[in-house]
């Protein structure tokens, strides 16, 4: 057994590099000016309102001749693809030679009171593909869906399957049977028609205090604890305070949407029921006849494994593939090991495709 | 503030060094009195002890007040600068408390209880040498893992709105029942809510029976309404009620299995002695047992009452107040989204009406390269036609001239006229029906190839 001595020692050395990082961590954040975010050039070429579409600029010479087009979620920010260069699977596959187009959502607010999901899929990504195809000539298009992003495209390419050359789904609910995630959970047990009517437009912070309970002394205290541990290395600062400007940069949510999204797919699961209803049609996942390329996270709270890969026993390709990575929803982006072969993987899918 | 933080550091140190003589001398008295364990002769109580537990005390006191003074400082310099979420979490309590569970956590030799023990009374020592005396087995002190009322405002806080957008009269009515029920909750235990759920249920259903009762008078419609409101927040805080309950009962049932864990491990001989380790048991013990109880269809349940009983009362409250608005100029919220809902419905249109205009575009597009295409047909047969007009021409010229030089005196005309039938009839039709559509507009064109189709023969 340790003696007091040695033990006190030892603890008051700990809280002296504490108290060291502290100090130096607060001459650190006074020295961050501001927090950037998604530095990579690009430049816009379609808008509809605050809905954008963005192109980014290639960084090698040899282009893939097919574009790919990426729709990331309504509930928080598309930034998270493009955190910072060392960490951005935009840049990664650039460097892979796709040409990437990105959807931003922007920031709903009162406006979107009453916009749907017809209007965001067949209007604002179709839009969008329209926009693409004509620009580069083609039929159709590569379309990746991150997130809730993910579940539109799905949708999208159901519905158009004629304009969707190649389908790569990521991190992506699709089944919502099962109660793996506590998300799932209470979504389907909350009064969402209420829950509109009350609101109109969902608050962000509402949202995020919902992912924070999803593991709340880790995401509440513990995070920070460990913090002041980095807070003395100006650069592992930096990246920790660009991940919290990400996470907490949450866009209110435009009550209609979360309104069909809450209820026909989170508490009756229409998507795979083949009950899904868009624009006076049903959505038939059986139409995506395109290959698709499915790839969850092991280790998901969010988006259970399950929910993501299930989309395979439901489409009408026979070219379908899964890839998994072992990390959580958010490490899909930001792990060092999975960004290393995540860009590289989808990109040769795609190649073969072409 | 840099000059605080550079003080603090020195405090830091000068304070460190007056508690390291401390513990020495504590470990020098557990070597003393373990001698008199065991059949040795039993140790006198060190006469100066409890002027040194007054010192620990009063070191403890000028630490915490070191965590208070870097809290303060923090939150004056970073104040408007950092995200709140992440201010709030800067709570140097934690640090107290480990501090606290660090000298709680100390083992004194022989049987001897820990003065530093969870409870006791730091000024009064007699306590610890009573036990001492007693040789009871000293274990880990009780660490109190968290205030209830922290808890409820951290879990659920966000539920009352005024952490969302905007600060109406809703959230200020939420704050203060949230005040309210803090401050029951702060003095409740589990039996307690109990209580507190029964009065709620009392006060709700005397509210529903004689505030809900039909009204009469000029104002019996805006009473109703009031009253309706005053029922849904007893609703509110009864589900809030049952919510604090869950919650406090979760809390209680964590810090408990956080507790056996230390005392398991220091049973081990693995205490957890860096803070480090002592924040993430903290962390990995209770949040299972949070997330068991989250995960469960119970509290699912319970979580949809709560929301829904602020969600119906917001819903009441924002109604009353449009109904205080409607006679003044101000555009209210239902008038701002009819708009906005009109607005909506024009867009798509708009975009319905380019798109059909689109595929229209694209159809006539289509029409104008099939023209065109036609068009450089006829050019091409026109090219072809004159060829064959020379290449007749050549012809009849050649057999006149044989003609002319063979059969000069026979002069027969057999010969020259199937050959300028010949060229008659080929040539004629497709070089004027060329000519006469060649040059016109898309449009146009068709309607009129048509239309002089069958007029090009007679002009040859």
């Amino acid at each position: 057994m340790m003696n007091y001595t040695q033990q006190f020692q030892e603890s008051m050395d700990e809280l002296k590099t504490f108290a060291e990082n502290l100090k130096k961590g607060v001459e650190n954040l006074a020295a961050i000016d501001e927090v950037t975010l998604a530095q990579s050039p690009k430049e816009l070429v379609f808008e509809d309102g605050k809905r954008k579409l963005f192109r980014y600029q290639a960084r090698t010479k040899d282009i893939c001749p097919v574009p790919t087009l990426i729709v990331y979620a309504m509930v928080n920010r598309y930034t998270m693809l493009d955190l910072q260069p060392n960490r951005s699977m935009i840049r990664n596959l650039l460097d892979q030679g796709q040409d990437i187009y990105l959807i931003d959502w922007g920031y709903a607010d009162r406006m979107d009171r009453h916009l749907t999901m017809d209007d965001l899929i067949n209007g604002f990504i179709d839009d969008c593909i329209d926009h693409i195809c004509q620009q580069h000539q083609l039929e159709a298009i590569n379309l990746l869906g991150v997130c809730q992003g993910g579940t539109f495209s799905t949708i999208y390419a159901a519905l158009h399957p004629q304009k969707v050359k190649n389908l790569i789904t990521m991190v992506a609910p699709v089944d919502f049977e099962t109660n793996d995630s506590l998300l799932f959970v209470w979504g389907k047990e909350m009064d969402v028609d209420l829950l509109i009517d009350a609101y109109g437009i969902v608050p962000g912070d509402l949202m995020n205090q919902a992912y924070q309970m999803l593991q709340p002394f880790t995401l509440s205290v513990q995070k920070y604890i460990n913090m002041v541990d980095i807070m003395a290395d100006e650069e592992k600062l930096g990246d920790f305070m660009r991940m919290e400007s990400w996470i907490f940069d949450s866009p209110d949510q435009p009550g209609e949407v979360l309104r069909q999204n809450a209820k026909d797919l989170f508490q009756e699961n229409k998507l795979v029921k083949g009950e899904f209803e868009l624009g006076g049609q049903i959505v038939d996942l059986k139409q995506i006849g395109m290959p698709v390329l499915c790839i969850y996270a092991d280790y998901d709270t969010l988006v259970p494994p399950v929910s993501a890969k299930k989309l395979l026993e439901y489409v009408g390709t026979k070219d379908k593939q899964e890839l998994s990575f072992p990390v959580g929803h958010v490490g899909m982006f930001v792990s060092g090991k999975t960004q290393a072969t995540l860009a590289p993987r989808v990109s040769d899918w795609i190649n073969q495709r072409i | 503030m840099d000059d605080f933080f550079k003080q603090q550091a020195g405090w830091l140190d000068a304070w460190r060094e007056q508690q390291q003589k401390l513990t020495e001398q504590y470990a020098r008295w557990g070597e003393d009195l373990t001698k008199g364990v065991g059949g040795g002769p039993q140790q006198q109580v060190p006469t100066n002890f409890e002027d040194v537990l007054k010192m620990q005390q009063e070191l403890f006191e000028q630490f915490s007040g070191f965590g208070t003074d870097l809290q303060q400082n923090l939150q004056k310099l970073w104040g408007d600068k950092l995200p709140k979420e992440l201010l709030q979490q800067f709570n140097f309590n934690l640090l107290q408390e480990f501090y606290k569970s660090w000298l709680g956590s100390m083992e004194f030799p022989g049987g001897m209880q820990n003065p530093f023990m969870g409870g006791q009374n730091w000024a009064d020592p007699s306590n610890f040498l009573k036990s001492f005396m007693k040789q009871q087995n000293p274990f880990f002190s009780v660490f109190s893992s968290r205030n209830l009322v922290d808890e409820l405002q951290q879990m659920f806080g966000f539920m009352q709105g005024g952490r969302a957008a905007g600060g109406d009269l809703y959230s200020q009515l939420f704050t203060t029942y949230q005040g309210f029920i803090n401050r029951l909750a702060t003095t409740g235990t589990s039996q307690g809510f109990d209580q507190l759920l029964d009065t709620f249920n009392s006060w709700q259903e005397q509210a529903d029976k004689y505030l809900l009762a039909p009204q009469v008078g000029v104002n019996r419609e805006t009473s109703q309404e009031f009253s309706k409101v005053i029922s849904l927040s007893f609703d509110y805080i009864k589900s809030f009620a049952s919510m604090a309950k869950l919650i406090e009962e979760t809390s209680r049932k964590s810090g408990n299995r956080f507790q056996a864990k230390l005392v398991e491990r220091s049973l081990n001989n693995e205490p957890p002695i860096k803070f480090d380790d002592f924040c993430s048991l903290w962390t990995k013990e209770n949040e299972a047992v949070f997330l068991e109880v989250f995960g469960s269809e119970g509290y699912a349940k319970t979580q949809r009452q709560f929301t829904s009983a602020g969600l119906r009362l917001k819903m009441q409250i924002n109604k009353l107040v449009e109904k205080g608005l409607d006679q003044t100029p101000i555009a209210l919220k239902r008038d701002v989204d009819l708009a906005v809902k009109e607005i909506t419905e024009l867009k798509r249109e708009l975009r319905k009406s380019r798109k059909q205009n689109q595929e229209l575009m694209s159809a006539v597009q289509i029409a104008r390269e099939a023209v065109a295409a036609s068009d450089e047909r006829f050019t091409q047969l026109e090219k072809s036609l004159e060829t064959v007009q020379a290449l007749a021409e050549s012809a009849d010229k050649a057999a006149k001239l044989a003609a002319t030089r063979q059969v000069e005196p026979a002069g027969s005309s057999a010969t020259s006229v199937p050959v300028k039938k010949a060229t008659s009839t080929k040539r004629a039709t497709p070089v004027k029906k060329a000519t006469s559509t060649k040059r016109a507009t898309p449009a146009k064109e068709n309607k009129t190839s048509g239309a002089k189709k069958p007029a090009a023969k007679p002009t040859e």
